[in-house]
């Protein structure tokens, strides 16, 4: 079984790094800021596969480097490491810019391609959702407008048809078609939320990004969303990356399960192993801290 | 031989109570054919579920080799594989059924039941269904029920749903952890009629149960702790 996405060592600096730097950060010195040059180490060695029609969670408590870790896979955060997707996932049009050419296997490193084949890339196979709706969607534009925002881009121009798909993909997250015209920013919470999963879906992505979606929405909306996420999962089959602080959000959502601390991972394994039987120190504190 | 646990021990190191180490079961060995019951007896704390969990990956092994023979990837030790073909096996050949079931937000009972079919994608939906409904039904679970969500169901009921799920994929190795703790005779007794059903089908079962005069006449092999 060979893996969709393979990330290797990657690591993010903010800030101008030294020599010191990942030597006096980390769990063990139990801070992430370099004590030599007060550089941010946000993650460090961050190694993990990601499987076709797999959802991974990503836990661990604010500062722990979860949302930079998602931020570098949809390329807006650099960093250093490398990232590879098996080159028969790559859309068509950017095969033959982004395979490698000397075993086939592998798309070249991600990281390293040009922003421009960055930003294709992104736009062909990932969706993203953030905890706060204003920054996924246009909060002044029209629900449906921020939908055919994304279709534009890839190149459609029949407004009927754009019409017709951006209020499908509204009726299919539970959005009501006939508000398709009003702006986010009169739609409650777990509205905003449900379009941003439209907007995300827009392209039928391989793999979907979830920032802490469900963090500040009360109980009955954040159970609507997650069982939205998971019928969306069933029937589309991407593989989902889910960062929250909730563990319970990650139980539902997530075969596997990443606990990370001060930038590094510090245990992974099957979400029920993780919960039933945490190995790490810090893994155990957060399991018995659980609601 | 289907499996194979040799000299298997669990201990829980307690970071949180200044390491502090608990044994959930010490140099445990034992065999399981093809269509075997095992079953497992012994008092209450002394790791009978520590096995089970072992076995299933819920808990990892801290010594020992769980050698089992699957039809995916043929010989494997499930004590070190990859989480990734723990998730496979887990799918297609090996279940488990708690004491408790894992409720879902806002899923209905009927699609608990049918999720492991879907994942596998090797089956519509239509006929997930059917099966779905089929096997809640021979486990004595009202119709009006099957659109329900099932935390607000009883806890015999959970665990029928429970002991639906796990089967309806056919599993060539089924876990069972007390799966009939809270079910009445009637109820306890069709369980059991389909656990022989399976069984017959070459099923393994290895199980754990707390009244063990209902099952014993139909145990091939009984481990004692």
């Amino acid at each position: 079984m060979e893996p969709l996405l393979r990330v290797e060592n990657l690591t993010v600096f903010f800030g101008k790094e030294c020599n010191h730097c990942l030597k006096t950060t980390g769990p063990k010195m139990e801070t992430n800021r370099c004590r030599a040059c007060g550089t941010i180490v946000a993650c460090q060695d961050v190694s993990f596969d990601l499987f076709e029609g797999e959802s991974l969670g990503i836990v661990g408590e604010s500062g722990s480097g979860k949302s930079t870790l998602i931020n570098v896979l949809h390329f807006k955060t650099p960093a250093k490491g490398s990232m590879f997707i098996r080159s028969e996932f790559l859309p068509s049009s950017l095969k033959a810019f982004l395979s490698n050419h000397r075993d086939g296997y592998w798309s070249k490193n991600l990281l390293s391609i040009s922003p421009y084949h960055k930003k294709r890339l992104r736009e062909a196979i990932m969706g993203i959702v953030y905890q706060q709706p204003s920054l996924g969607l246009r909060m002044e534009v029209s629900a449906g407008g921020n939908i055919i925002e994304r279709l534009l881009d890839a190149g459609w121009r029949h407004v009927g048809l754009m019409r017709t798909k951006a209020s499908e993909l509204l009726n299919k997250t539970e959005v009501p078609p006939e508000r398709m015209d009003e702006p986010p920013r009169v739609f409650s919470g777990g509205m905003q939320q449900r379009v941003q999963i439209a907007k995300a879906l827009v392209h039928t992505p391989l793999l979907l990004l979830l920032d802490e979606v469900t963090t500040g929405l009360d109980l009955s909306v954040q159970a609507r969303v997650l069982d939205l996420i998971r019928n969306l999962k069933n029937e589309f089959g991407f593989s989902m990356l889910v960062v929250s602080h909730d563990l319970n959000v990650v139980k539902i959502l997530c075969e596997r399960t990443i606990v990370m601390r001060y930038g590094r991972i510090v245990e992974a394994g099957l979400t029920d192993q993780v919960f039933a039987d945490p190995i790490h120190p810090y893994t155990q504190l957060l399991v018995a801290s659980r609601l | 031989m289907m499996l194979q646990v040799m000299d298997l021990s669990k201990v829980f190191l307690l970071h949180l109570l200044g390491g502090k180490e608990i044994r959930g079961c010490e140099n445990v060995s034992f065999n399981v054919d093809e269509g075997e019951f095992l079953l497992i007896k012994g008092p209450s704390g002394s790791g009978k579920s520590t096995i089970l969990k072992c076995i299933y990956r819920s808990y990892l092994p801290t010594k020992g080799d769980i050698l089992y023979h699957s039809k995916k990837f043929g010989k494997v030790n499930l004590a070190s594989i990859s989480d990734r073909m723990v998730i496979e096996l887990r799918r297609s050949e090996i279940g488990y059924v708690s004491q408790f079931l894992n409720v879902i937000p806002r899923v209905p009972a009927l699609e608990i039941v049918l999720e492991p079919l879907i994942q596998n994608h090797s089956i519509l939906k239509r006929e997930a269904r059917k099966r779905a409904e089929e096997l809640l039904e021979r486990l004595n679970i009202p119709r009006q029920l099957f659109d329900a969500y099932p935390a607000t169901f009883s806890g015999g009921e959970q665990q029928r749903i429970n002991i639906a799920r796990a089967l309806i994929s056919n599993p060539r190795l089924l876990l069972l952890d007390e799966p009939t703790s809270s079910l009445d005779e009637r109820n306890t007794a069709t369980v059991i009629e389909l656990l022989k059903e399976i069984k017959n089908q070459g099923t393994s079962i290895i199980g754990v149960f707390h009244d063990h005069q209902t099952v014993m006449p139909f145990a091939d092999k009984i481990f004692s702790i």
